[in-house]
């Protein structure tokens, strides 16, 4: 583009073009001297620039769109701090605006410097989990960084080659995957406003020849300590590897490898899957590259779970985690839920979905092996906060200066082992764990909703019973009994029944009041000469006994006489009991039974009841683990 | 077939026995059967006795 500024290097005189207008520092191509411009007069500042081997596919040159604006990569700042390092490359656009595309550990980020952000906090100010609303959008501080450069090279808008240590303070959101960054280089904060991008939707062109991670991207090693074998399986991402021989913690950036920290576990931990081993999972490719192990203790007990790292280049990073036999896939979340109180306990949502909390516990680090994309050593400590809602879990590791969210999901092993083409059968899972989804929880769900029509069901037929039933009255009268009377024995009138066999109630009405009588009824056919014999006690008692009234019993009986088939009939009745009784009878035809309808509802509530029952049972095994398990009773 | 669908197979089952019940009219009354009593009972109700006369009632309570 021969509208580009060009000028010569002060330094050795070759050509410097700038690709943007407003660079207000470039990098010698050819002497690497850092230049400060002054319009087109250069200043060698006296400095060499270094930067560090790039790790990103992404380099100077490389063009993209972002939300459909065309830019081009004209510089880079790389930061290292304490525990890993990042990319910033400078993006000029075409209306001549320029951003920054943030590449940590194959996560991509585009910000804006946000001029118009107001009054911004001070380095020593923020906390972690402050909160904060720039351009209407709430902020958490999630983590606080204190990096310096580690060289730069290309255009920058700003002078950038005698900056020391910085602090920086990330932040995300609870939605969308946006974040900010309060960058203190200068006297002012800078605010940055951002998302978080998906590589591929960059659509970038020009990007560096990315020799690929597997088999010739493998680095062989000799560990410094022991002399044993190293092989580093993604040399572009990995800053420790450890020792597969001696469990030494090396700097893979270092040329030789250099012994970081020494340790001997008590125990060597084989891991499940083997490290290197490549799968395809949720249709990418994964490659596992580290392993570790990490223990909590809880009342005495420790307690440990293992962590396999994984690795794919467009996709970044993702975990599998063990405990038991029970396996989930995590991921590394962008956004923060929100944490808030319900019910007395704490739970976070995120994207409208309730996690209750768990179980909070520290976390240490008691095996690693592989590869890392950051330092890990062993007895790292972090605090872990879990939340469930299952399958899911989203979990929170603490340590002095970050917070970090992932969401789980709770995985079959055995789709991980065909995944991963690996021999035999996963163990099998022993207990219940936090996320694991409830087998009875569902089939509970179904059983209830399928109650809920066969109830819907039941109380229509019996609405439909009780209005087409005809319930048809074929006898009425009143009778009194005197014990040892001649005549207590009576016989009703004849009466008719016609239509199909069906129920005949007999409704039996007395005056007993404390005391008891006794119907001995024989239903005669006068056809066919055939009794049918029953009998039914009406008993009633009441009284007052320490100053509350009660009864027992009832001065009515109704009695169902199954399938009496059409025909004359006469009822007789021959009462036997110690006093005197007045009694009415009422005989009715096909009356709907109710304590059928009510024994069928009961027999099939059963099963439903039964599945909430496992599912209840499940439930209290899954939160005797947690914080929240009820106490035991001692005695 | 899943739970639930034997589930709901077996509560329509219950259903339709139900509606059988009420259809045939059974009842859960114990019963005794005598046959050909003499059409004149009712001419003479003190001629018929039922078999197992007596009260089934417990006396041991009140």
């Amino acid at each position: 583009m021969s509208s580009r500024p060009v000028a010569n290097c002060p330094s050795c005189g070759g050509p410097v073009e700038f690709r943007w207008a407003g660079a207000v520092q470039t990098v010698c191509t050819y002497c690497s001297s850092i230049l400060v411009r002054h319009d087109v007069d250069l200043e060698a500042v006296g400095k060499k620039s270094s930067p560090p081997p790039t790790v990103s596919p992404i380099r100077i040159g490389t063009e993209g769109r972002y939300r459909d604006r065309p830019f081009e990569v004209v510089g880079r700042i790389a930061y290292e701090y304490e525990r890993g390092g990042w990319n910033e490359w400078h993006l000029v656009f075409g209306d001549g605006t320029s951003g920054w595309l943030s590449d940590a550990q194959a996560e991509y980020a585009v910000s804006f410097l946000a001029g118009d952000a107001g009054l911004l906090p001070r380095a020593n100010e923020v906390k972690r989990g402050q909160r904060y609303r720039w351009g209407g959008t709430e902020y958490e501080a999630t983590t606080l960084t204190r990096a310096h450069y580690k060289g730069v090279e290309g255009e920058l808008p700003f002078e950038y080659w005698d900056k020391d240590e910085i602090p920086f303070v990330d932040f995300k959101t609870e939605g969308e995957a946006r974040f900010a960054t309060l960058d203190f280089s200068e006297p002012e904060p800078l605010l940055f406003l951002g998302e978080y991008v998906d590589f591929a939707a960059l659509r970038l062109t020009g990007l560096r020849e990315v020799e690929p991670t597997r088999v010739s991207g493998t680095r062989a090693l000799n560990c410094p300590n022991c002399g044993g074998g190293v092989t580093i399986r993604n040399p572009e991402h990995t800053l420790n590897v450890v020792c597969d021989s001696c469990g030494s913690i090396l700097d893979a950036k270092h040329p030789g490898l250099q012994v970081l920290q020494k340790f001997r576990a008590a125990q060597k931990v084989q891991p499940l899957i083997p490290l290197g081993a490549t799968g395809k999972w949720k249709g990418e490719e994964y490659q596992v590259l580290g392993f570790q192990q990490r223990t909590i203790t809880v009342e005495g007990i420790a307690y440990s779970w293992r962590e396999y790292l994984l690795f794919n280049p467009q996709h970044g990073f993702r975990y599998f985690t063990e405990y038991d036999g029970h396996w989930n896939d995590v991921i590394p979340l962008k956004t923060v839920p929100r944490e808030v109180i319900q019910g007395g306990r704490p739970v976070a949502i995120l994207h409208g979905e309730t996690f209750k909390h768990f179980q909070k516990a520290k976390a240490r680090t008691t095996y690693v092996l592989g590869e890392f994309p950051w330092e890990v050593r062993f007895g790292d400590e972090a605090v872990t906060s879990d939340f469930i809602a299952p399958p899911r879990m989203l979990s929170a590791e603490t340590t002095e200066g970050e917070t970090t969210w992932s969401l789980g999901e709770y995985t079959p092993g055995q789709r991980i082992w065909e995944a991963f083409k690996l021999p035999g059968k996963p163990r099998a899972p022993k207990g219940v764990y936090a996320n694991q989804p409830s087998p009875h929880a569902p089939r509970a769900r179904a059983y209830w909703r399928a109650f809920g029509v066969l109830a819907a069901l039941f109380v229509a037929m019996f609405i439909v019973r009780i209005v087409l039933a005809p319930a048809r009255e074929v006898f009425s009268g009143g009778y009194q009994y005197f014990p040892g009377a001649e005549g207590g024995v009576v016989t009703t009138d004849p009466f008719t029944l016609t239509g199909r066999p069906a129920v005949l109630e007999v409704a039996v009405r007395t005056d007993v009041s404390n005391d008891w009588v006794y119907f001995n009824y024989a239903l005669i056919n006068l056809d066919t000469g055939q009794a049918t014999e029953f009998g039914r006690e009406v008993s009633y008692y009441h009284g007052v006994e320490d100053g509350e009234s009660w009864s027992e019993g009832s001065m009515e009986d109704e009695a169902r006489v199954p399938s009496v088939p059409p025909g004359r009939y006469v009822l007789r009745i021959e009462p036997d009991g110690p006093a005197p009784v007045r009694y009415s009878l009422r005989i009715r035809r096909d009356v709907p039974n109710g304590f059928f309808f009510l024994m069928a509802l009961l027999v099939i509530v059963v099963p439903p009841v039964f599945a909430s029952l496992g599912a209840g049972s499940f439930e209290t095994q899954r939160w005797a683990e947690s914080d929240y398990a009820p106490e035991e009773d001692d005695d | 077939m899943s739970g639930s669908i034997k589930y709901l197979v077996f509560g329509l089952a219950v259903l339709a026995l139900l509606g059988l019940s009420e259809y045939r009219g059974w009842s859960m009354l114990r019963t005794n059967e005598v046959r050909q009593v003499g059409p004149t009972v009712r001419d003479n109700p003190g001629a018929y006795r039922p078999h197992y006369y007596g009260s089934g009632r417990y006396v041991g309570g009140k």
